[in-house]
């Protein structure tokens, strides 16, 4: 197998194992479905662009997520997508399979309504399943400043949740 | 400690109507592989062109020796406008009062026509549509002998420079090819337009956006908005003649199962032009006057349907003018829209940058109407919170 060939092996095998878990991810940093697809898209293109430079210091999943913060990040600057009215909220996706519960609605709701710079480090953490110190490395800070921002998000997070938050 | 189990078992009830999608990793992969591609071209890492008339397609220029008066048809304004009302607001003002197509007879592509379809011109604004009929083509392709002895090696065959291509069964079974070590082979012929527009005497106006389009028989379409304003020098002319340069190109690629081989052929195909009109009293100057903390603020705003232009001049910086008090953390941004009297919005064209010195400019975009009043909106916004928090709103009255 040529260089070409693992090239476009390695896009659609990650474009398979990742393409749901970033669509989830980025539509809770964006609250947009449609503008998730394009971030999606957008983050295979730059990790693409970029793989010649990835050199296996952080997992793939990590680096993945890293660059999907960037793109998401460089989404919410722009002048349109603040003054555009969101096209598919997570609110609005259509029902899931199995009813939410109002539990599970709830904490869900809370977390999206979660300030960008916890939320993003909730998804990181605590849905997509990354340590402490890939988190630091997807999100380009320090891990004592994962551990505060998690401290802070939780501490927010409790106050929505007294009812249902496990101390 | 939050539980793992609860955030992932909520979050994905949440967002569980989104699931995996073949159809959308397929236009994933598809959409890298091309946009690589287009990537790869614009960057110029492809090999020189090696222009050799003996070679290359067989183009005869068949350029009109006059301009010729445009046909009455469906304006591309009323096309784009379908997506974009403010195209179909101004279309009426679009007819082009001169055009010189270009027409190309190619062996591959057929009759291609390229033309300036229609244009907008206020002084302030200008937007111009553009058409090029069977504008690509491409077809599976061995080389001859001495067609491969004039291709070069592709060094990087980790990333062969491809084309963007319509024609997705060819880029897959190329694909296909690399990865099973069969040889393949292609070539694409295709014209484009130049990213540069100038007038007749030379003025290159800079470009803001484009926006392509296709017709289901393959006409390209392309709406190109220009930077607002204008250069000065434009905006008092009565009129503009427009100029595009066009390029055909045959890139040809080809995979003898374990090297790929690659040339690109690059011709000049010639110049469209046409003629455009400035429509009249589509331009308003207003203006206000405002105080932040006894320091005097003015701002006059040049407004059209289609765009509008921002001066706002005093001491001190842009967040001074606007009454910010302290410069916005990492989860808060300062935004800022002009409102019409019937509620219609001018987005901004850049965000606000409350640290730049004034006197500072800045465009904000049309809604297609042209506006009797305009109050400009500066709010304070905050991530994670649904409604900004308006800071201050000046309103513009207009200049006699």
């Amino acid at each position: 197998m040529d260089k070409s060939d693992a090239r476009v092996v390695w896009l659609e095998r990650t474009v398979e194992a990742y393409e749901t878990p970033l669509l989830r991810f980025c539509c809770a940093l964006l609250g947009d479905a449609y503008l998730a697809e394009d971030a999606v898209q957008e983050t295979f293109l730059r990790a693409w662009r970029g793989l010649h430079d990835f050199r296996g210091q952080a997992a793939e999943k990590t680096w993945l997520m890293r660059i999907a913060i960037n793109v998401c990040r460089d989404t919410l600057r722009l002048s349109y997508f603040r003054r555009t009215d969101r096209r598919i909220t997570p609110e609005q996706l259509p029902d899931p399979p199995a009813p939410l519960t109002e539990w599970d609605d709830t904490v869900s709701a809370a977390i999206l309504r979660l300030p960008l710079k916890y939320r993003q480090a909730v998804l990181l953490h605590y849905y997509e399943g990354l340590t402490v110190p890939e988190t630091a490395q997807a999100l380009h800070v320090s891990e004592s400043t994962v551990h505060r921002t998690l401290r802070k998000a939780e501490a927010l997070l409790k106050h929505e949740l007294e009812e249902w938050y496990h101390a | 400690m939050l539980d793992k189990e609860l955030v992932q078992r909520s979050l994905d009830a949440r967002l569980a109507a989104l699931q995996p999608n073949e159809a959308r990793r397929q236009r994933i992969v598809t959409a890298v592989l091309q946009s690589s591609a287009t990537h790869k071209v614009k960057g110029k890492k492809i090999m020189k062109s090696r222009l050799s008339t003996g070679i290359l397609v067989m183009l005869i220029l068949l350029l009109s020796c006059g301009s010729v008066a445009l046909a009455v048809g469906l304006n591309l304004f009323e096309h784009f406008g379908m997506s974009d009302p403010r195209y179909a607001q101004v279309a009426e003002n679009t007819q082009l009062t001169t055009s010189q197509p270009v027409h190309l007879e190619d062996k591959a592509l057929g009759q291609v026509n390229a033309y300036f379809d229609s244009a907008y011109f206020d002084g302030l604004s200008l937007h111009v549509a553009m058409a090029v009929e069977h504008q690509q083509y491409a077809e599976a392709w061995q080389p001859t002998p001495e067609e491969l002895a004039a291709m070069a090696p592709w060094e990087d065959i980790a990333n062969p420079p491809m084309p963007a291509m319509e024609q997705q069964d060819i880029l897959r079974t190329w694909q296909e090819a690399l990865q099973n070590g069969t040889p393949y082979g292609f070539r694409q012929v295709s014209v484009w337009f130049s990213d540069h527009v100038t007038t007749d005497d030379g003025i290159d106006i800079p470009p803001y956006a484009s926006q392509p389009d296709r017709t289901e028989d393959g006409v390209y379409l392309e709406m190109r908005e220009f930077a607002s304003p204008l250069p000065q020098s434009l905006r008092s002319r009565e009129e503009l003649t427009l100029n595009c340069r066009l390029t055909s190109s045959e890139t040809r690629l080809w995979f003898d199962g374990q090297q790929v081989y690659h040339q690109t052929l690059r011709q000049d195909a010639g110049s469209i032009s046409g003629t455009v009109q400035r429509t009249e009293g589509m331009v308003r100057r207003m203006q206000a006057a405002w105080q932040t903390e006894d320091v005097s603020f003015t701002a006059t705003l040049d407004v059209s349907a289609m765009a509008a232009a921002l001066c706002v001049e005093g001491s001190g910086a842009m967040g001074n003018a606007l009454g910010l008090d302290a410069p916005p953390s990492n989860d808060t941004w300062i935004d800022w829209w002009l409102e019409d009297e019937q509620g219609r919005t001018y987005r901004s064209a850049l965000a606000v940058d409350p640290s730049a010195p004034l006197p500072q400019e800045a465009s904000f975009l049309g809604t297609g109407a042209l506006p009797e009043s305009l109050t400009l909106h500066i709010a304070r916004c905050t991530e994670g919170t649904a409604s900004p928090t308006e800071i201050r709103s000046i309103p513009f009255s207009t200049v006699p």
